[in-house]
């Protein structure tokens, strides 16, 4: 009885904030509401026993994927989402979509197959210690090979993130004579530029005169 | 050496068979000593990195072909066919195909490593170590997914490859045509990948809660076996997902709409691994997947040749009118995975094999067609079709090895290209007369593409000259960027030919790695009646 | 149902988000009201806002934000292999310190990089 109060009372907070979400006009209150979400639903998780799923809702979701977002958002600046008015087809088409997305979703979960039943043993191991155990158990034996090439996955996005989001390469101290060019080709040479000029000029490596003079 | 590995660990490694996926833990070494190199201080314009991911993909062939002589030749001399165990850790099936799939793949990037020697180098000057990090990250995810016969390790491997092919596409900071096109294959492949992740859950779910393929196929089965196949809305939606998420990988239209921008806009050498290896690898996971959903849920094959049908009309008739040689070979790929589901939709062992066979002609042609294009864009800067004019007058060798590659690409006797068309379109008569209209469009589809292979060759060899070639000088004039490219299209060169020459072993290679593949990953968990394949036979 | 800890953080949260209201009100009730126009203006160097708030922030902040939650994603793979470890042992030990040390790698090479100094 408890369980369904509470059950129900995580599941109307997620769905209003939700619809907050979808209907606040200011595109920040939006992105704070999504924290509401995600921390509801991972309420829903702890209910199901779900105690990693929870945590790691609230970790990644609520805390780093919020904050992804409203970087997104701010970096954007939201003048563009108030000014274009939604046009009727667009609702209309949106609505559509929603409404057949909802019912082909309600359609999908009541499939009459019967998921196999737990062990008795994983039941007991649920109730006393929950999931995060047994998730780690299996992570290390049968899931070993996806975990660790899931490092190289994350090393391979943070290097491309530092690649591609990074503006210069050359702050620690070592621009190339080859990027001094480009700088100074663009006419004014910038205050890294500069410093690095200078750093490289008494390295040997350019000389100030032939610089000034081109 | 096996005396300095702790016994623990070395039964560890025997046990499940840690041997087989030798070339990955190479490639793994080489991308992390490629960033401990970006990370020290030694001077960046030097070639090193490009040097150590050659040698170490080198390294890798080298260890694949060892494992073929140990490993699968012994399967071949079999007449029977072994149930042999090639997993590794539950989660890969290492076996004949995958190896087939793999040393296609580390070809592909070796290729494509001597396709960007100097390139990086010149274009990206201030970061060229980290881009053989991520080409090796790339190559690694591809390898994996060919062998993954696990949920989980197929969506960590293949967005392992996805994720680096975003920023490999996007490499050349400061190119606004190379961000948009990183953006763009960002929010499709995102948004593809989401597709197919909830397809795949929903998998998860209906065969009540299995991860590996052999446990899911045996679930599927029963569970199916009371209601009748596909009769819950569950199913179309689980497997509309999954193919969805598939045709987007794969650019398959009508989810083609990425691919001409994203190969317009990535670095020249980008495109071509974008266009071979991840293609390769896309229908390496495709096929083991497709396989267990396909033998349990055969009329949606009808599905992929709604597919298939789309992508070949779609992809050649654009093709007729691009200007761009890059968007060109761009829909000409599109065009080539129209073909290659065809074998799909039929779906026989034949069928099968022949893909794998068009795969191995397909890395070579296209490679080598890429090749040609990166060599003649060093020489003229141009990209744009009409500057091949007249080529054959100042450098008839380059003409030449084009006009076989786009031969080969169109499908003309003698060259590799014809056998994988020939085969590929056999297997699908002996499908039955279900299957003619494939046939039908299949053959007038080839005949289109005629059209816009042909009018490269008869620009290059009839027209007048144009200014860009009128201006090359008689002599090359780089010879290190050469070297590399000539190593290239002359290997690529002497496989097209070869691969049609020796086409039989080649394919008997494919119909054997085809029909192991089949019985261990699901035929020995499901009782299908006799015949093991649905459609058609062998 | 394991529910562990949960139901104390849950108590924690509404406590936490219940806070300010609390305080607000708490203040509304026991301070004593005399306003003067003076007692509204900003305090001494303070200034008259002007504008909006929301300004357009610069994009290098994207590069934190991202090496962040590539880290936060690390932990969340650490909490499993913490409350597993008795029964894993050696080979987990392994595993992990393969793991973190090539996401090292990553921060290692953020380090060098200057990607984590301010520009």
């Amino acid at each position: 009885m408890t369980e369904a109060i509470i059950f129900w009372a995580f599941t109307a907070i997620s769905v209003t904030a939700a619809l907050g979400v979808v209907f606040n006009r200011s595109i920040i209150y939006s992105a704070l509401l999504l924290i509401l979400v995600f921390l509801s639903i991972a309420g829903i998780f702890v209910l199901n026993n779900a105690d990693f799923l929870a945590i790691a809702q609230t970790i990644v979701y609520a805390v780093g994927m919020t904050i992804i977002v409203l970087f997104g958002i701010m970096f954007t600046g939201d003048r563009a989402m108030l000014d274009e008015p939604l046009t009727s087809v667009r609702k209309l088409v949106s609505l559509v979509l929603a409404t057949f997305t909802f019912v082909l979703l309600i359609k999908t979960v009541q499939f009459p197959f019967s998921i196999q039943p737990a062990s008795q043993s994983v039941i007991q191991t649920l109730m006393q210690s929950g999931s995060t155990k047994m998730l780690g158990e299996l992570l290390f034996s049968q899931f070993v090979v996806p975990f660790e090439l899931a490092s190289v996955l994350l090393l391979v996005a943070m290097v491309g993130a530092i690649v591609l989001a990074k503006k210069t390469f050359a702050d620690a101290g070592e621009m190339s004579s080859q990027q001094l060019s480009y700088s100074i080709d663009s006419g004014e040479p910038t205050k890294e530029a500069n410093s690095a000029l200078h750093a490289a000029a008494s390295r040997g490596e350019v000389h100030l005169e032939e610089v000034t003079r081109s | 050496m096996e005396s300095f590995i702790p016994p623990l660990l070395m039964n560890f490694m025997v046990n499940n068979n840690v041997a087989l996926i030798n070339p990955e833990i190479l490639i793994l070494a080489v991308l992390i000593t490629n960033l401990l190199l970006a990370c020290s201080p030694l001077k960046k314009d030097q070639e090193f990195s490009w040097w150590l991911s050659l040698t170490g993909t080198g390294l890798a062939l080298v260890s694949l072909g060892i494992l073929f002589v140990n490993v699968y030749f012994p399967t071949l001399m079999d007449n029977q066919i072994t149930i042999q165990q090639h997993g590794v850790m539950n989660v890969l099936q290492v076996d004949l195909f995958s190896w087939v799939i793999r040393t296609l793949l580390t070809l592909g990037t070796f290729f494509v490593l001597l396709l960007t020697r100097r390139y990086v180098e010149e274009k990206a000057s201030d970061i060229p170590g980290e881009f053989y990090v991520v080409l090796m990250g790339a190559l690694l995810g591809g390898m994996l997914m060919a062998s993954a016969v696990d949920l989980v390790m197929l969506f960590v491997a293949l967005e392992t490859l996805g994720i680096s092919s975003y920023i490999l596409v996007g490499y050349l900071r400061g190119d606004l045509k190379s961000a948009e096109a990183a953006l763009k294959y960002l929010l499709y492949g995102g948004a593809s990948t989401a597709v197919l992740l909830f397809g795949l859950s929903l998998l998860y779910g209906v065969s009540g809660g299995n991860t590996q393929y052999a446990a899911i196929a045996d679930q599927l089965q029963r569970q199916l076996a009371p209601f009748g196949h596909a009769m819950m809305p569950v199913v179309p939606v689980m497997l509309t997902m999954i193919m969805a998420g598939f045709a987007f990988k794969l650019s398959a239209a009508p989810f083609h709409m990425w691919t001409p921008d994203v190969y317009e806009g990535a670095p020249t050498p980008v495109t071509a691994f974008l266009s071979v290896v991840s293609k390769i690898a896309g229908f390496g996971a495709a096929i083991r997947l497709l396989y267990l959903l396909l033998t349990l849920f055969g009329q949606w094959a009808n599905v992929l040749s709604v597919l298939a049908v789309l992508s070949m009309t779609i992809g050649n008739v654009v093709a007729l009118k691009q200007q761009n040689v890059k968007r060109l070979l761009a829909y000409s790929t599109i065009a080539h995975v129209g073909y290659m589901l065809t074998a799909m939709v039929v779906f026989s062992l034949n069928g099968i094999s022949s893909l794998l066979y068009y795969l191995m002609t397909y890395l070579f042609m296209n490679l080598g067609a890429f090749a040609v294009v990166i060599y003649f864009a060093n020489l003229t800067g141009r990209e744009d079709i009409q500057a091949f004019a007249g080529l054959v007058r100042k450098r008839p060798g380059l003409a030449l090895m084009f006009t076989i590659f786009l031969l080969s690409l169109a499908g003309i006797p003698i060259t590799a290209g014809f056998f994988a068309k020939f085969f590929l379109f056999q297997s699908v008569v002996e499908g039955g007369t279900n299957y003619i209209w494939l046939i039908v469009l299949g053959l007038l589809n080839s005949t289109i593409s005629l059209y816009y292979y042909l009018n490269i060759v008869r620009l290059m060899v009839i027209a007048e000259p144009s200014d860009a070639v009128a201006a090359l000088p008689a002599e090359p004039n780089s010879i290190q960027s050469i070297s590399s490219l000539g190593v290239v299209m002359t290997i690529c060169l002497l496989a097209t030919l070869g691969l049609g020459f020796f086409a039989n072993p080649a394919y008997d290679l494919s119909v054997q790695a085809m029909t192991q593949m089949a019985f261990k990953n699901v035929f020995q968990h499901i009782q299908v009646s006799a015949v093991p394949f649905p459609g058609g036979g062998h | 149902m394991y529910l562990g800890w949960f139901p104390l953080i849950f108590l924690l949260i509404v406590f936490a988000a219940s806070m300010p209201f609390v305080l607000m009100a708490l203040a509304q009730v026991v301070q004593i009201k005399s306003p003067t126009v003076l007692k509204y203006t900003a305090y001494e160097s303070g200034m008259t806002p002007f504008g909006d708030a929301r300004i357009q922030f610069d994009v290098k902040f994207y590069l934190y934000a991202l090496l962040f939650i590539l880290f936060d994603i690390e932990t969340v793979f650490l909490f499993p292999w913490a409350m597993a470890f008795g029964k894993l042992g050696l080979f987990g030990l392994v595993e992990m310190f393969l793991f973190i040390g090539i996401l090292l790698l990553g921060l290692v090479y953020a380090w060098r990089k200057g990607a984590l100094r301010w520009q």
